[in-house]
């Protein structure tokens, strides 16, 4: 296997930043292609790549296809139908559950995809810096073509936990035969590790095979400035991925009013019972710790613990089969497989997560404070379809998945206020029932990451006539 | 003719069938007929199925939902270049063929008047029953083989066994048995439930949907057939053989162009509206007697392991509710039809997973198909690929009816064995075990 091209790279594909906690994804629309190629041409200069470590700032861009298109690139084949059609179209939306609150149409941005081109990811290690950067930016947006549509601050706490109050981000793939900015001992489980294909273009996939990858004719790449792709093409996708970014709003205080409700005793709220459900909502208590090892109460030790499978907890009595990390992850948990099976199964739909809060903390978890938070949502894949799309439909909004009936992912799945969540038990399962949406999509787009020399080129196209 | 007619059916599948009167056991079929409609009449075939498929999505239709032995049907327009147009109609039925054909010809002679009138060679001049009838079954095709994944369960009863396990499901949580309570305490509890349920009383009637003489029957079946078939099917010597696959194998043209978007964008359209999906392909066999007769061979075995397949499981494939190919049009096209649970990815995901080596040997012998070797090998790994033909040669389905919208397999098994274990012998039944199944 060939190792991979890392100064080709944007660096977010191998690292989250964590050593820059301070971060701002801006969306933007592009007015004036001819401009916007000028700043995509000097920002190329500035961007991270995987290579090297930067200390105090980040920077790395991704465009839609809508924003490729506007940006003037006429003839790339090979780009995959989900891209094409954007996250906002009816038929991603069905399949990505994005109804009633959630649906496109009620998104406060990217409903129209034509509004959303660039996705300029900024990050640094002081509030101060990130402001420096953003500020810098912004001067120059409207010189060079670009309108701001929405900027979504976020920020990687200390803790590292969501706003329901959980450590996120735990679950990291790892890349097969890489060395990775990931803690050492995050990666004890081979078990995690993936093949680069499965987030890169241009190396193998865990199915032994190259990704699909956009190509331009040779002819519209006289400088070859991208690699050859055989048969008179040049490769625009290769050492890129597809980013999904998704704002995903959490309903705090919906979300543990609800638990109190179901967990109330004669005493009123009882809070150890509360975050008891919670975690079994989850499958990790808020520390972090992974209910298959911690069972029975959490344990800060374990916070990091990622090496573990559900296979020795097939009926999930420790933790439910229907839980948010069996379906993010079924790992080897599947009932009808041998576990090797079932791991190797679970990683062909792995996810590079990139994902941090934004909003405030809320500051008791039972009292809506009626302010905006949530996760910005990224991840990072080789194959929209098969990876995001797949975990969003076949695992987390599954109505059947592993055998349940009549049940969604309770903590991020597309509720409609009349399912169930099943939790396993003897001699008999308890089900919680009419479970809310905790979670509402306000908007979101499907993203090309390209890789450094594919910026260079798209920075350099010839214009084109529309169309 | 009546005798040849009744081998319309998955022949190897299923036998004569009286449906008992006390036993909960009614045997599936599948029952397909292929015409080749008229191309000038084609479009407003078009129209009509679509404003069928339309009443069938909003609930308001009155035809398919009124046969009680109907679990699926569907129609599909497959378009070609060369052998113009075919309308192909599939049932998933319950019981006797002609109990089915009888009841649908007579309470939608005006439907099927209606969508047969496209047919080459179709000449009524006003809706008859019979001649309904008798036009449906001469154009009958014969599955080479046929998977049935809920053997055993009529529609009633898997409608009847969903609603009582919802109940029992509303009666456990008002239960909430404390920890440590006896699992048979609670079985009791429920017994006397459904004791009471006087919508339940059929459930004390349920009976295992195969006999242990049925399974050895049909073990026996496989085994006499297979070494039969072995004795006659000679394929020469096996070495020969090999040497002339692999000469095909390196040198068969595989020019897949991949499906054009808005092809796919048609057939995701109507994906994952409910927990089932149907999905129709056709596709051109290899030409030549070689890949035909090695097709032949395969579907005939393939035949063979579904029909010892009753777990609701197809080599570890649990989303099948039926699934059938046939060779049609003078064995020159490979027809499969199939409804299933889930999303189109994770299916075809189940297929490369689980039953690759089974799905190249038998789609290798048809155009296009990802390079394979040795009849098993890579060929449907090859992902992609095997994704692109599969798009290529699936074609849009113009009318698709389910009985139970809203069940997987999974599921109608699992109402299967709570309802089994209810009508089984108390002192036989494992409570601990049975109440896992909730």
């Amino acid at each position: 296997m060939s190792a991979l091209e890392r100064n080709d790279m944007q660096g977010l594909l191998l690292s989250a930043y964590g050593h820059l906690p301070w971060s701002a994804n801006v969306v933007l629309r592009i007015d004036a292609a001819a401009r916007a190629r000028g700043w995509l041409g000097s920002l190329a200069g500035s961007v991270t790549s995987a290579l090297g470590k930067h200390r105090t700032r980040g920077t790395n861009v991704a465009l839609t296809y809508c924003g490729l298109r506007a940006l003037g690139l006429g003839g790339a084949a090979g780009f995959p139908l989900a891209f094409v059609d954007g996250m906002a179209s009816a038929r991603r939306a069905r399949l990505l559950g994005d109804c009633g609150a959630s649906a496109p149409g009620a998104w406060s941005w990217g409903s129209d995809p034509d509004s959303v081109h660039v996705l300029l990811m900024l990050f640094a290690d002081e509030e101060t810096g990130l402001a420096a950067a953003l500020a810098e930016h912004r001067a120059a947006f409207a010189a060079n073509g670009l309108h701001e549509i929405v900027t979504l601050a976020t920020r990687r706490h200390r803790d590292g936990k969501e706003h329901f109050g959980f450590s996120d981000g735990i679950a990291q793939p790892a890349i097969r035969g890489e060395r990775s900015s990931e803690p050492a001992r995050r990666r004890t489980n081979p078990d995690n590790d993936v093949a680069a294909g499965e987030f890169v273009l241009g190396y193998r996939n865990e199915y032994g095979r190259l990704p699909d990858t956009p190509a331009v004719d040779a002819a519209a790449d006289p400088g070859a400035v991208l690699a050859g792709a055989g048969g008179g093409t040049h490769d625009l996708g290769r050492n890129g991925s597809y980013l999904v970014f998704r704002q995903i709003e959490q309903d705090v205080a919906a979300f543990w009013r609800f638990l109190d409700d179901r967990t109330r005793g004669s005493e009123g709220s009882d809070s150890a019972a509360r975050e008891r459900l919670a975690a079994k909502f989850l499958g990790r208590w808020p520390s972090g710790a992974p209910l298959v090892q911690a069972p029975l109460a959490d344990d800060p030790q374990l916070a990091a613990a990622n090496d573990f499978g559900f296979a020795a907890d097939r009926r999930g009595l420790s933790c439910p089969v229907g839980a948010h990390i069996r379906r993010a992850n079924p790992r080897d948990g599947f009932a009808d497989e041998a576990p090797r099976q079932s791991v190797r199964r679970s990683n062909r739909h792995r996810l590079l997560r990139r994902g941090r809060p934004y909003g405030p903390r809320i500051a008791n978890v039972l009292e809506d404070d009626g302010a905006s938070r949530g996760l910005a949502f990224i991840c990072l894949n080789s194959d929209i379809e098969r990876q995001f799309e797949f975990v969003q439909q076949t695992w987390i909004n599954n109505v059947t998945f592993c055998g349940l009936a009549n049940e969604v992912d309770p903590l991020v799945g597309a509720q409609n206020g009349s399912g169930f969540y099943t939790i396993a038990d003897d001699p008999l399962r308890a089900r919680v029932k009419g479970i809310p949406r905790f979670v509402t999509t306000k908007g979101g787009a499907y993203f090309f990451l390209p890789g450094l020399r594919a910026l260079r080129f798209l920075a350099s196209l010839e214009p084109v006539a529309a169309g | 003719m009546q005798h040849a007619l009744l081998r319309g059916g998955p022949g190897l599948v299923h036998t004569q069938l009286t449906m008992p009167v006390r036993s909960s056991v009614v045997s599936q079929r599948i029952f397909t007929v292929v015409v080749k409609a008229c191309p000038p009449r084609v479009a407003d075939l078009q129209a009509f199925l679509g404003a069928l498929d339309a009443a069938i999505r909003a609930g308001t239709e009155t035809l398919f939902s009124s046969l009680e032995q109907l679990h699926f049907c569907s129609f599909t327009i497959f378009p070609d270049d060369q052998l113009g147009p075919s309308l192909v109609f599939e049932s998933n039925i319950d019981g006797s063929l002609d109990d089915y054909l009888a009841a649908l010809c007579r309470a939608g002679a005006a439907t099927l008047h209606a969508i047969f009138a496209a047919g080459c060679d179709y000449h009524a001049s006003s809706p008859q029953p019979e001649l309904l009838q008798a036009y449906l079954r001469a154009h009958a095709i014969r599955p080479a083989t046929a998977f049935v994944g809920n053997v055993g369960r009529s529609v009633r009863r898997i409608r009847q066994e969903a609603a009582l396990v919802a109940r029992i499901e509303e009666f456990l949580d008002e239960l909430a048995p404390p920890r440590g309570t006896a699992p048979a305490t609670i079985v009791d509890n429920v017994r006397a439930f459904v004791r009471n349920d006087p919508a339940a009383h059929w459930v004390w009637d349920v009976q295992p949907r195969l006999t242990a003489a049925d399974f050895c029957a049909r073990w026996f079946s496989v085994v006499a057939v297979a070494a039969g078939a072995l004795a006659l099917v000679s394929l020469g010597p096996l070495g020969a053989y090999v040497v002339a696959l692999r000469r095909r194998e390196l040198t068969d043209p595989v020019d897949i162009p991949g499906p054009s978007p808005e092809h796919v964008q048609a057939l995701t359209e109507r994906e994952d509206q409910i927990v089932q999906n149907h999905m129709s392909s056709l596709c051109y066999v290899k030409p030549g007697a070689f890949r035909r007769r090695t097709l032949k061979v395969v579907l005939f075995a393939a035949n063979l392991v579904a029909r010892v397949s009753v777990g609701g499981k197809l080599l570890g494939l649990d989303s099948l509710h039926f699934a059938h190919w046939a060779l049609i049009d003078g064995d020159t096209r490979l027809l499969f039809l199939t409804n299933y649970d889930g999303s189109w990815e994770n299916y075809l995901d189940d297929f490369i997973d689980k039953v690759a080596a089974g799905l190249t040997a038998i789609w290798s012998n048809t155009r296009n198909f990802p390079r394979t070797s040795f009849l098993l090998l890579d060929g449907a790994k090859d992902e992609k690929r095997f994704k692109a033909v599969a798009r290529t040669t699936q074609a849009y389905t113009n009318v698709w009816y389910s009985a139970y919208r809203g069940l997987p397999v999974t599921c109608i098994e699992k109402n299967r064995a709570i309802c089994e274990g209810l009508a089984a012998a108390p002192r036989t039944l494992d409570s601990a075990a049975w109440l896992r199944l909730f």
